[in-house]
């Protein structure tokens, strides 16, 4: 007896609205590829924020380390109420990352070195962001786009932060109350189990 | 299955515009006085490429900087991300882009018409 695939209205209504779910599966995919990407290289970003000057900034890129793995948290569910899932294979799930990976570049020592691949890959994520925000804006996919729309509020933070080290240029940044705080997607993401 | 797409007058030469063609984006453009008409999205990620630039005959993707041929569709500009000496190249892997989907498209009594492929 062949079983009757079960109709998931939550996607229907997207359908109806003209979303193509297939699309937004794959920008979504490619985006929590990004968050957790860069979660994993800012660590080491990080880890070579050293010496007088190191110290100044080490903190900040903390708070968007600890913020890119929160929109990984934050998006993750929503993957796969959308039908779509994580890849199987990490290799493979790094590999569709929407953004490049953030490597560490050889001259380390130098801090600005370390801000220009900083700032490259949050600017990168806006990027990718305002597509998934594009495809759910005006009624069509509001579940998704508040949670992309949280997430894209942070990366603008992360770059203005970025821009303010490299060029003075304010940013209106103060710290977080503590260490990855999010304060925009904070209730979306793994933060809500703490 | 062929649509109308717009009228002629609406593709100035050398710019590209999007549509939504039964369902699917379509990016209708005109370099030095032919038409093209491709999938809007960008093969190697998905971006929407009408936010993108023409570039003599390449649509520059403005997410990762990837050029494709309008009219070939073949991917003809892949962007280094060794920005700097002191940069590492990114993975093959991820470099890695399939061509553009181009769709037929043609001029007939002034208006502007595209192939769509069925279902
Ligand atoms: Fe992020
Ligand atoms: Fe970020």
């Amino acid at each position: 007896m062949s079983q009757e695939p079960i109709k998931v209205v939550a996607i229907e209504a997207l359908e109806k609205r003209g979303v193509d779910v297939q699309k937004l599966i794959k920008l979504i995919t490619a985006g929590v590829g990004a968050e957790f990407t860069t979660y994993y290289y800012y660590t080491i970003l990080r880890m070579h924020c050293t010496g007088l000057d190191g110290e100044g900034i080490k903190e900040i890129v903390e708070d968007a380390r600890i913020e890119d793995r929160n929109h990984f948290e934050a998006m993750v569910p929503r993957l796969y109420e959308l039908g779509g899932s994580l890849p199987r294979d990490i290799r493979k799930f790094a590999d569709q990352a929407g953004c490049p990976d953030a490597y560490l570049p050889d001259n380390w020592q130098d801090l600005s070195s370390i801000l220009k691949v900083l700032l490259e890959a949050e600017q990168c994520a806006i990027r990718s962001w305002s597509e998934v925000c594009d495809m759910t804006a005006n009624g069509k996919d509001p579940r998704t786009y508040d949670i992309a729309q949280r997430i894209m509020q942070e990366e603008v933070e992360h770059e203005a932060w970025f821009i303010e080290l490299m060029s003075k240029r304010p940013s209106g940044h103060f710290r977080r109350k503590f260490a990855g705080q999010s304060p925009h997607v904070g209730a979306q993401g793994s933060l809500i189990h703490l | 299955m062929r649509f109308l797409v717009c009228n002629n007058q609406e593709i100035k030469d050398n710019s590209m515009k999007l549509f939504k063609v039964n369902k699917t984006d379509v990016l209708v453009g005109r370099i030095t006085g032919r038409l093209f008409a491709c999938n809007n999205s960008c093969p190697h990620r998905g971006a929407s490429l009408a936010f993108g630039e023409l570039k003599g005959n390449n649509i520059y993707c403005y997410m990762h900087g990837y050029e494709y041929d309008a009219f070939s569709g073949k991917l003809v500009h892949m962007k280094s991300w060794k920005k700097e000496d002191t940069w590492v190249e990114q993975d093959a892997e991820w470099r890695k882009s399939d061509d553009l989907t181009l769709y037929p498209v043609y001029e007939k009594d002034g208006e502007i018409y595209v192939e769509l492929p069925d279902g």
